[in-house]
């Protein structure tokens, strides 16, 4: 079976590969502008401009549209036109053409067409002078990006309004801002076999864990995608490699969070083109952790995540149990309500379990259809979804009242947090029906067999769910309740310490 | 698989297994005995436990932890032993999970695919491995102890102290033999004694607490189910589920559904647990796949449970107490002996 599916699978799929040779770059300009050309032909973006200086041939080629043409002109063009190379080489002229340009302008020096190529079309600007064979390549990169605006799924109310971007640089420039010291370490390594992604790995290398960080580098490497067009490509290849609705791989829109996780030892990954930064190990009592919690007073604090913590239960639970409580357990429910309960369900027609199911799938597709749709429709429809179905199929005797509320409350509970949001929702249709089948009884045993499948997850030896197991006493003092900052601010948690 | 885990997630588990068989005894255990009598005989558990658990530990003291792995024929037999007890106890468990289910949960309702539901997660969890079941127990350990201490503070007004009897009151031979026979159904002798090796930190230390702990509970328990029941408690199948069915928190009542929640939490860590020691025990043994075995044992058990399942006469032949006390006999005191006879001679036999 697993050889039929895997011929199938081979039937129509390619493994990815780097067919870039080496090829090293020509000493005349006319044939490295010829190779470029067969390489990028048709392209219409990719400008290629020759011109001569004291009778030695310039050969230049840039991106439209991802340069700046304005600093290209004066920085670059003026300088090297009116340069004297009178009486030098190749070699020489390419060294003194690229001397002459401001020091503010990245500069690198090339061997490799191919390579050259792939800079080129990151949107420097690439130089080749005749006689040489070398190329300069001149980091002069504009392109139309969104700006640095606060991120929409991680909102606080005194936290930093800065979030990640798709730009790479500025993603990285947002950490260094908040790390001022040398031991925060930015290394990049390329991800997609076509894509040529830019990954940068950041790590405080005083308090990283050497063995995660090799893990990950490797991890990283050995992730054989044709593109990555988001972190989300990434994280099976860094997660848990066992099958789960957890991976021990934390997300997170904001710079602020990201150095909060580097500073407790874990790993930081920015993917280029996404405002999602990746860290690494992620443990699943981060879930309820936010920056506000630290701005705020730690009773405060432990309110809200009593809270959260609540809520998350709730959003997984509540309609499980009620399913469970309506089939099978109507004792534990106090006479006066069950009463009330029975009455209202009595007129529904269906199962309470399908009832349930009808009515969670009748979230799902109006939370769906709010998310996808343009956002003055989308609110239009929530409206729609939430008020006029809600109320017409309770008048019409197809939901009852106590569902809806239910149902309601999950909705509203699950959203508290955002990043557990698939994973509550996937159980709780499965602990819907196994409290329509079996009660509380089914609901346990998928409970039990959760919490252990949580327990499994230990990709970089530090378990998923520690600080609560293994217990890390130490570590409680930002659990659930978080200490007040005389105290935490002393000594700073060492993730990869909660191990076993 | 391979991993070890801390004493405290050990213990962990077998607190919790222990827990399960005390929710969920039945009175012909302790039928020969009136209710203060009940109570008083966990301290003879006690007792006795630590003294069928002598042998283990000069083994351990004098050969070290490692050499209760065992190797050749003997290593073998011990695998094989030790298997049959785990495999005879997991039955009974899930016999007993069954009864419970088919009698109380879904009086009206076939349980035969639950207790398949049963096994397939249990095989899932043995498959997961002894770090992952020790982790889930430290988990588990405070919402069911919790949920006890709930119960226990809501029945505290249904207490009758008149139902407590002059202590002996049948003498004291009828006490020691029912805290011999609970004894006998204390799987977790064997299972400690086979899983010393893969414990980190102060095993025996941990052993001795566990047993005050258990002994405790398992004492308060027993306070409650006599002092609320009465000698009615004889008369019900699952005592303890009966006593946390009168319980009464707030507005909430019948706080039964608290039991069977425990109860699945840790009939799900017990089952788990020896079918993860079955694999073990016999992939070193014989070399055998891990998960060969898990697939071998889980099928072996729905098989016999299906077997069992709606039949008293046949579920009362796997609950004997007197066969496993023979099991646990033979399992956790006579194979140390015997080991510790073994290795006296291989010593004697190198010196010569």
């Amino acid at each position: 079976m697993k050889n039929w599916y895997k011929e199938k699978v081979d039937e129509i799929t390619v493994p990815n590969k780097d067919t870039e040779e080496k090829v090293p770059v020509k000493d005349t300009v006319s044939e490295n502008i010829k190779y470029l050309k067969s390489k990028l032909t048709p392209s219409f973006d990719v400008k290629y401009r020759k011109c001569e200086v004291d009778g030695i041939e310039f050969g230049f080629v840039m991106l439209d549209g991802m340069c700046d043409n304005e600093l290209i002109n004066e920085q670059i063009m003026i300088p090297i036109l009116h340069g004297n190379y009178n009486g030098l080489d190749g070699e020489k002229v390419l060294e003194t053409a690229s001397n002459i340009i401001s020091g503010s302008i990245d500069k690198s020096v090339q061997n490799e067409l191919n390579t050259s190529i792939r800079e080129m079309l990151s949107g420097n600007l690439l130089m080749f002078v005749d006689g040489s064979s070398r190329a300069v390549l001149f980091g002069v990169q504009k392109f139309p990006k969104r700006s640095v605006t606060e991120p929409d799924s991680e909102t606080q109310e005194r936290g930093s309004k800065e979030g990640f971007s798709e730009s790479f640089m500025d993603n990285v420039a947002l950490l260094r801002r908040r790390i001022r010291t040398p031991v925060l370490k930015t290394e990049i390594i390329e991800v997609g076999a076509t894509s040529k992604t830019r990954i940068c790995i950041a790590y405080l290398s005083d308090r990283v864990n050497e063995e995660t960080l090799i893990s990950v580098k490797k991890r990283l490497k050995e992730s054989n995608l044709d593109v990555c067009l988001g972190s989300g490509y990434l994280e099976p290849f860094l997660g848990s490699r066992r099958a789960s609705l957890f991976s021990g791989v934390g997300s997170t829109e904001r710079p602020d969070v990201l150095t909060a996780k580097l500073s407790e030892g874990k790993i930081g990954i920015i993917t280029d083109g996404t405002p999602y930064a990746l860290f690494i190990p992620h443990i699943f009592t981060e879930y309820f952790h936010s920056l506000d919690d630290y701005l705020k007073k730690p009773y405060y604090a432990f309110a809200i995540r009593t809270l959260k913590i609540a809520a998350f239960f709730i959003g997984i639970f509540l309609p499980g149990l009620y399913v469970a409580v309506c089939t099978f357990h109507q004792e534990v429910i106090p006479e006066t309500m069950i009463f009330d309960i029975c009455l209202q369900e009595s007129f529904v027609p269906l199962p309470v379990m399908i009832e349930a199911l009808i009515m969670h799938m009748v979230f799902e597709i109006v939370k769906e259809a709010g998310l996808r749709m343009p956002r003055s429709i989308g609110n239009a429809v929530s409206i729609v979804g939430a008020l006029v179905i809600g109320d017409a199929a309770v008048s019409a005797g197809l939901v009852a009242a106590p569902m809806l509320i239910v149902i309601g409350l999950t909705a509203i509970s699950s959203f508290v947090i955002p990043s557990l949001y698939d994973a509550s929702s996937l159980l709780r249709v499965v602990l819907i029906i196994v409290g329509g089948i079996s009660g509380f009884y089914g609901i346990m045993l998928v409970f039990a067999a959760v919490v252990l499948n949580m327990a499994s997850i230990s990709p970089y030896g530090v378990p998923f769910t520690s600080p609560l197991s293994p217990t890390k006493a130490g570590a409680w003092r930002d659990l659930i309740f978080r200490a007040d900052w005389r105290q935490l601010g002393k000594k700073r948690l060492q993730t990869d310490r909660l191990d076993k | 698989m391979n991993s070890k885990i801390s004493a405290f997630q050990f213990y962990s588990i077998m607190l919790l297994t222990r827990l399960l068989t005390t929710l969920t005894y039945t009175p012909k255990y302790t039928e020969e005995i009136t209710v203060s009598d009940m109570i008083l005989q966990t301290l003879f558990r006690f007792v006795f436990g630590i003294i069928i658990f002598i042998p283990v530990f000069m083994l351990n003291k004098k050969y070290g932890v490692d050499n209760q792995k065992g190797n050749g024929a003997f290593g073998k037999i011990k695998a094989v032993i030790f298997t049959a007890v785990f495999f005879y106890f997991s039955v009974s468990t899930l016999s007993r999970l069954e009864l419970f289910a088919g009698t109380v949960i879904f009086p009206e309702t076939d349980v035969k695919f639950l207790l398949l539901l049963v096994i397939l997660f249990c095989a899932y969890g043995a498959y997961l491995g002894l770090e992952s079941i020790g982790r889930s127990a430290v988990l588990f350990v405070t919402p069911v102890l919790l949920s006890l201490i709930v119960i226990g503070l809501a029945l505290v007004k249904r207490i009758d102290w008149l139902n407590l009897s002059p202590l002996f009151y049948n003498g004291v031979l009828p006490v020691a033999k029912t805290a011999l026979n609970a004894v006998g159904r204390t799987v977790e002798y064997a299972v400690i004694a086979v899983s010393l090796p893969f414990i980190t930190g102060n095993a025996k230390k941990g052993f001795f607490i566990w047993m005050g702990v258990q002994t405790f509970i398992t004492a308060v328990i027993f306070f409650f189910v006599g002092t609320v029941l009465g000698e009615f408690n004889k008369m019900q199948l699952f005592p303890v589920y009966t006593i946390a069915s009168m319980a009464q928190f707030s507005f909430f009542r019948g706080l039964g559904a608290i039991i069977t929640g425990a109860w699945i939490l840790c009939a799900f860590l017990k089952i788990s647990l020896l079918i993860f020691l079955q694999a073990k025990l016999i992939s070193e043994a014989f070399g055998v796949k891990k998960i060969t075995v898990i697939a071998v044992s889980g099928v072996l058990l729905a098989a016999v449970c299906l077997f069992i399942s709606g039949n008293v006469d046949r579920f009362n032949i796997v609950d004997t107490s007197f066969v496993k006390f023979i099991l646990i006999l033979v399992s956790v005191p006579i194979l140390a002996i015997a080991e510790l006879i073994k290795e006296r001679v291989a010593k004697c036999a190198k010196q010569q």
